[in-house]
């Protein structure tokens, strides 16, 4: 044990302590990653960033159109920009300076007041306003959405103004667990999932495949350090950094974003270290099954991706058809990212969250123990 | 001449053989096409469902069908009912007369969103059939396509996956090439032989065209036979956005390749700069979301300014082709004097 203790610390010093990019990618990218997520998505759950850039075009200014722009001036998500011609307007809209357009008639006023007043008889006279948005862009269909609801309003505003309105009340809440949702807290799992697979991906596949590569293996084969040993340390000394790396990143997490102390729990700890399993196991059978570093280079990347992407990582991917919604569902990354938010409080996707990861751990065992004698090169 | 043509074939012939240089330029942004390309196909992330469990009387029920969104509505006779199935929902909404009580249960950032429009549409609908208000405003919606042409989002979305895919080929592409060279030994024989260094740059930048060419077009064609994607594209000016584009993340990637000896710092510096550009350059997210302070930082990304240029010229995107050949310029004299200092540099006789 102690010799394994002694070549894992070796190992440790060796891959992350001389070498900048194996501490970089573990230890400081998830940490930067991190950060980048949060400042991006930090308020958009809360619509707190989100500025659509609104054109709104008039042929001649009216009580009602000043009515309606204040009404839209009163969201702060809304860049309010007034242009006279629509051509101009549109011509902004098609090079993405805007996001819609809102196009109002010149008998504006004369049309209110007609509807207002028929709206009382049982005549009904509507007044159009034109949206222009450009479907391809998801900002502009977004902005469109807004705008519709909040122009819909103006006419309960009317009718409030006449007097006996019966007012809903809503009360709103959400679910206790996840009383204010945010996104820093959100993110976290998905960060931690993501340092945990670059080790399994990388770290560990590479470690084993450089050193067979210099026929360092080979040579451990002659010494009295047998190849388990040699496996088990090349797994402690990556247990280690993922230690550490997780150790910044909690930190990070606790005292800047304050992520609840549930990070803490035991279940929470768990999961981790069953991902951690899982993903040593996935980077063992990736060098049992391929010989060359640049080819495991190309297999994990592309795993690595695409079980990050299609892990539920960063957007909900269960939505998706189902020519590419298998993955999802036989990624054991998209059920241990479950798992770690409904530990945290969020609502889970996904019921049984053991199956596929076992199933996952179980193959990578047996593939890695038939392939065991390719793993260290044994002649 | 000769020299530059030799070069341009030796490097292009070493950058096909090295399976890794394939794998990066022409593999990988597919599999990052792919992916985004499926997740993003329906203009969101799929078909989202938003279930909806709601307690309410009769005559409410058949108005609530007619809320338009991706709402799944559930009704429930009773609380109790709602209660067993409320591992299964979204929200849950009480209606009883002129109060609504609405109990969210958030999964993610989006879900979060619809929620809230739910809950905004709701309170509309409701105080307008209890206060029977008659519809004054009818809100047209006005399609306009940016290029002219009917597109899908995917369409939009792959022309910035595509332009991203050039710039981390053309930054990468340089630095491993030279970290290459370098271990190699190759930068200290091109030093005492007497290849001219005009040849030398000029031989590495249009092997690395070449290959951008054919990656862009790759996967131009994949987004047309996968996503049936529409382009309408001018080829001269794809060809010429390509050319500057590649020109300027190679000056990018030798920059770096000579700041950093170490070939893993200058991967590791080439990878945060590709990280920001994917999230500040509006390719997979909107500006629009940003937050304001981090918003100026878009204008710094050179991934902003070429995704506009390849949608410019798959007809995805109007731009006026002033701005457009400013773009092009920019990038094609900063690429060229950067190129030009780096191989002073990297050429320059031992003392």
């Amino acid at each position: 044990m102690k010799k394994i203790l002694r070549f894992s610390l070796y190992l440790f010093l060796n891959d992350y302590i001389r070498d900048f990019s194996g501490s970089f990618w573990i230890f400081f990218f998830p940490l930067i990653l991190y950060l980048i997520l949060t400042s991006i998505f930090g308020g958009i759950a809360e619509g707190e960033n989100v500025t659509f850039r609104i054109g709104v075009v008039y042929e001649e200014k009216s009580t009602a159109f000043e009515k309606m722009v204040s009404h839209l001036k009163g969201e702060k998500v809304f860049d309010i920009r007034e242009y006279r011609k629509v051509d101009e307007a549109l011509k902004q809209l098609k090079e993405s300076k805007l996001d819609v357009v809102i196009f109002v008639d010149k008998n504006l006023d004369s049309s209110f007041t007609k509807a207002i007043l028929l709206a009382k008889t049982k005549m009904k006279l509507t007044v159009p306003i034109d949206i222009y948005y450009v479907p391809e862009r998801t900002e502009s269909s977004m902005a469109k959405d807004v705008v519709k609801s909040i122009l819909k309003t103006i006419e309960v505003e009317i009718w409030r103004s006449f007097g006996n309105f019966k007012n809903v009340k809503v009360e709103s809440s959400v679910e206790e667990k996840t009383k204010k949702f945010n996104m820093a807290h959100y993110y976290f799992p998905a960060i931690v999932m993501m340092t945990i697979m670059s080790i399994g991906f990388f770290s560990i596949p590479y470690s084993i495949a450089e050193k067979r590569e210099r026929k360092s293996t080979r040579r451990l084969l002659v010494s009295p350090f047998g190849s388990g040993e040699f496996i088990l340390s090349v797994i402690l000394n990556n247990f280690l950094a993922l230690l550490i790396s997780l150790t910044l990143l909690f930190s990070m997490g606790m005292l800047l974003y304050r992520v609840p102390k549930v990070i803490l729990s035991s279940q929470f700890i768990l999961q981790i270290i069953l991902g951690m399993l899982i993903y040593s196991m996935i980077g063992l059978m990736i060098v049992s099954l391929v010989k060359r570093t640049s080819t495991i280079s190309i297999i994990s990347n592309s795993l690595f991706q695409a079980m990050m992407f299609l892990g539920n990582f960063y957007f909900n991917v269960l939505n998706m058809s189902w020519g590419i919604r298998w993955f999802v569902y036989i990624n054991p990354a998209t059920y241990i990212l479950d798992k770690l938010r409904g530990t945290m409080g969020y609502n889970s996707y996904l019921s049984n969250h053991l199956l596929v990861p076992f199933a996952w751990l179980v193959l990578s065992i047996l593939i890695v123990t038939l392939n065991f004698k390719r793993v260290m090169e044994v002649e | 001449m000769s020299d530059f043509v030799s070069l341009a074939k030796c490097m292009f012939k070493e950058s096909i053989r090295n399976k890794g240089t394939m794998f990066f330029t022409l593999i990988f942004p597919m599999i990052f096409l792919i992916i985004f390309g499926s997740v993003f196909s329906g203009g969101s992330v799929g078909d989202v469902q938003i279930d909806v469990g709601v307690v309410c009387s009769e005559n409410i029920r058949e108005s609530l069908k007619t809320l338009k969104g991706p709402w799944n509505l559930i009704f429930y006779e009773s609380e109790s009912d709602m209660d067993e199935n409320k591992k299964d929902l979204d929200a849950l909404v009480w209606i009883s007369g002129e109060s609504v009580r609405i109990l969210k249960k958030p999964r993610d950032m989006s879900n979060m969103g619809y929620l809230s429009s739910f809950e905004m549409s709701l309170k509309i609908l409701l105080e307008k059939k209890l206060n029977g208000v008659k519809d004054i405003v009818v809100v047209r919606e006005r399609k306009i396509h940016a290029g002219g042409m009917d597109i899908k989002p995917v369409d939009y979305l792959l022309a910035g996956v595509i332009a991203i895919s050039i710039l981390s080929s053309g930054m990468f592409g340089v630095i491993t090439l030279f970290s290459h060279y370098r271990e190699l030994g190759v930068l200290r024989r091109f030093k005492v032989s007497p290849v001219r260094k005009i040849s030398f740059v000029l031989g590495l930048s249009f092997s690395k065209f070449i290959l951008s060419l054919l990656a862009a077009f790759i996967m131009i064609g994949v987004s047309i036979f996968i996503f049936h994607g529409k382009y309408s594209m001018n080829l001269f000016l794809f060809i010429v956005t390509i050319i500057s584009s590649t020109l300027g993340m190679m000056a990018l990637g030798i920059i770096l390749s000579l700041s950093f000896r170490s070939p893993t710092a200058a991967n590791n510096v080439a990878s945060i700069i590709l990280t920001i550009m994917l999230f500040f350059s509006g390719v997979y997210f909107p500006i629009t979301f940003l937050p304001p302070k981090l918003r100026i930082l878009s204008f710094f990304m050179p991934a902003r300014y070429v995704a506009d240029a390849v949608r410019y010229t798959l007809g995805l995107q109007s731009m006026s082709i002033l701005s457009f050949w400013l773009i092009n310029t920019v990038f094609l004299i900063t690429g060229s004097i950067l190129l030009w200092v780096a191989s002073e540099i990297s050429l320059k006789p031992e003392s």
